[in-house]
């Protein structure tokens, strides 16, 4: 037995308590406090994914019962990538935060609590405490959409809430279908017990799932609060919120799938459902994206759209599109944070997020067009990033299976969005016409370095792919071994 | 007989918030809608509980049939979880009263529209 596991749901939810405390201090002591927390958590983070990666999967039995009675916590090579995401994304989010603005009153603990569902998520081996941290995150999601009181965010924080509230009572509905049927809550125990369950209610408890898990990763027609959740948090909390927790929500939805219902062994159609709706989504999304004017929402949209490439990937029903739809996900990490945190000096520059007031930022800052260039390439899927290698990969593999249906839907996705991300670019280069002296804003160290870090990171991936690759090809065969 | 009576009323009373949830205006009433649709699940884990003829499940020594008692303390963590979610809606409701002045879900999303097309972007989405 190993209590790594449990110390990462402990510390971030200690660092919250203390946060909460902190917040009757200074501006100064808050800002070191949530940045130093969550440096210590992304240390705690790296051990974990260091353990693992020398002594193979870590399962923590809480109070020492085993499996059937007991709460069981388990890190493998499959979800450590995930916690690997949450706890870098976390420091650098929070780092960004502390260098951009100053925090909101109960902002730095809620972000922790927020960090404590997510590893919870991620590391819970028994399907009702997925259910109690996914409740805790999205209260949490929607406490912090609501945080910043101001025009639209209290409404879209209440919108948030209720699909949030929706969607647990959908899992645990489903949760309670599979225990009725089984006995157990326990993913080990339900993978041994579940051909048990009768087709029907089979059925209903796995709609039930991916619908509830549908609503958290934005799953047309399920997406609809994303775009004005994502805009009323503010750039910095909507990078954190798309960019990272989005992916802890698909993890938890793969191992459900995979492990507890054991999807492979009962069906191809149903990863066949899953490259439909993936399809649905890449063109549903971009073409939403299209019609947007708001950079936010824009990039709302953005995300339901990759959303679907990754599940077109793990669709395909082969070992090669789970390692390409992961792959993706890696990718996403880094270039939907790069975008949101560059589009925010655009945002202020501009003084309004809407694209068609973007003229002369380009020259305004320089270095923010930089990033959401590198970014921008990336997510369109320009050949030296890691964007243009995980489509690649995730078109091949749909394509061995599917034939060439899929792989259209892959090209007009890349067209269309080639097209927005154009047109974001041409009111940016667009000199301002009047030569209104853009106040230069001084950018700290803060603010400048987690951009910079993650459109590196998108080139990196593609560049290095020759050793990324291995270490995700060991991530899905650990979800397919269970 | 009395379980299927229970999962019976739990999908009646799931169907009552589902049906709320979709058709009210008002957001208090919204907030009622979810907590209805908490009660359901509530029953439903009850009679998932359920035993002919059996006792509570306290081990007393004697023999006899007892209640499976761990629907029992998933129903307990969720009306927790449901009190939670429920106090958080209810204080956002607030909230929103005192920003926006009304808690009529269709005023809320023309006034979201209007902030929308004052700035310039495109319509706003349906609210809820």
């Amino acid at each position: 037995m190993n209590t790594l596991p449990l110390w990462l749901i402990l510390t971030p939810l200690a660092l919250a308590l203390i946060a909460a405390l902190g917040d009757r201090a200074g501006p100064r002591f808050r800002r070191a406090l949530a940045v130093c927390g969550a440096c210590a958590v992304a240390a705690l983070t790296l051990t974990v994914v260091w353990a693992v990666r020398r002594h193979g999967a870590l399962h923590t039995m809480l109070g020492g019962w085993a499996a059937p009675w007991g709460i069981g916590l388990r890190v493998d090579d499959f979800n450590a990538i995930f916690i690997l995401i949450l706890g870098v994304g976390l420091a650098a989010g929070m780092v960004f935060l502390a260098g951009a603005r100053a925090f909101v009153k109960g902002e730095a603990p809620l972000i922790f609590l927020l960090a404590a569902a997510g590893n919870g998520i991620l590391a819970a081996a028994d399907l009702f405490n997925l259910f109690v941290f996914v409740e805790l995150a999205s209260v949490c999601s929607a406490a912090l959409i609501a945080l910043k009181r101001q025009r639209d965010n209290t409404a879209a924080g209440f919108q948030y809430l209720v699909y949030g509230a929706l969607s647990g009572m959908i899992f645990l509905v489903a949760v309670l279908l599979i225990y009725g049927a089984t006995g157990h809550l326990s993913m080990a125990h339900i993978a041994a017990h579940i051909h048990r369950m009768p087709p029907r209610l089979y059925g209903a408890a796995l709609a039930g799932i991916i619908v509830a898990f549908g609503v958290k990763i934005g799953l047309i027609p399920l997406h609809f609060w994303q775009a004005r959740a994502y805009a009323a948090a503010g750039s910095s909390m909507a990078a954190l919120m798309s960019g990272v927790m989005m992916k802890i929500y698909l993890c938890a939805l793969l191992r459900v799938l995979w492990h507890p219902l054991a999807i492979r062994q009962h069906s191809a159609a149903l990863t066949g459902t899953l490259l439909a709706l993936g399809a649905i989504n890449v063109l549903g999304g971009h073409l939403m994206a299209l019609a947007q004017r708001d950079l936010k929402r824009l990039l709302a949209f953005s995300s339901v759209a990759h959303v679907g490439y990754i599940l077109m990937g793990i669709g395909a029903g082969s070992e090669l599109g789970l390692v390409a739809g992961l792959y993706h996900v890696v990718n996403h990490v880094l270039m939907k944070t790069a975008l949101f945190w560059s589009g925010r000096a655009f945002i202020l520059h501009a003084g309004s997020a809407d694209e068609r007031r973007f003229r002369g930022v380009a020259s305004a800052a320089p270095l923010a067009f930089a990033i959401f260039f590198v970014a921008a390439l990336t997510i369109v899927g320009a050949p030296p990033t890691g964007g243009f290698a995980s489509k690649w990969l995730i078109a091949l593999a749909v394509y061995a299976r599917h034939g060439l249906w899929p792989v259209v839907v892959i090209a007009l996705g890349t067209l269309i969005s080639l097209t927005y991300y154009g047109r974001v670019f041409r009111y940016a280069l667009i000199p301002s016409a009047d030569n209104a002296p853009t106040a230069n804003r001084s950018v700290n160290i803060g603010e400048r370095w987690p951009p910079i870090l993650a459109a590196c990171g998108c080139l990196a991936t593609g560049l290095g792919i020759r050793w990324l690759l291995p270490w995700l090809e060991r991530a899905a065969a650990a979800l397919a071994a269970g | 007989m009395m379980q299927q009576a229970a999962w019976i009323a739990a999908a009646l009373v799931f169907a009552m918030g589902l049906y709320s949830l979709c058709t009210q205006r008002h957001l208090i009433r919204l907030c009622v809608a979810l907590g209805v649709m908490e009660t359901s699940v509530l029953i439903a884990l009850a009679a998932l509980a359920w035993r002919p003829d059996a006792q509570a499940p306290i081990v007393t020594g004697a023999d006899g049939v007892y209640a499976d008692p761990l629907p029992h303390a998933l129903a307990l963590t969720a009306i927790v979880i449901g009190a939670a979610t429920l106090s958080l809606a209810l204080a956002l409701t607030i909230l929103i009263f005192r920003t926006h002045g009304t808690l009529d879900i269709e005023t809320l999303r023309d006034k979201g529209r209007e902030a929308h097309s004052a700035d310039g972007s495109m319509v706003g989405e349906h609210p809820l």
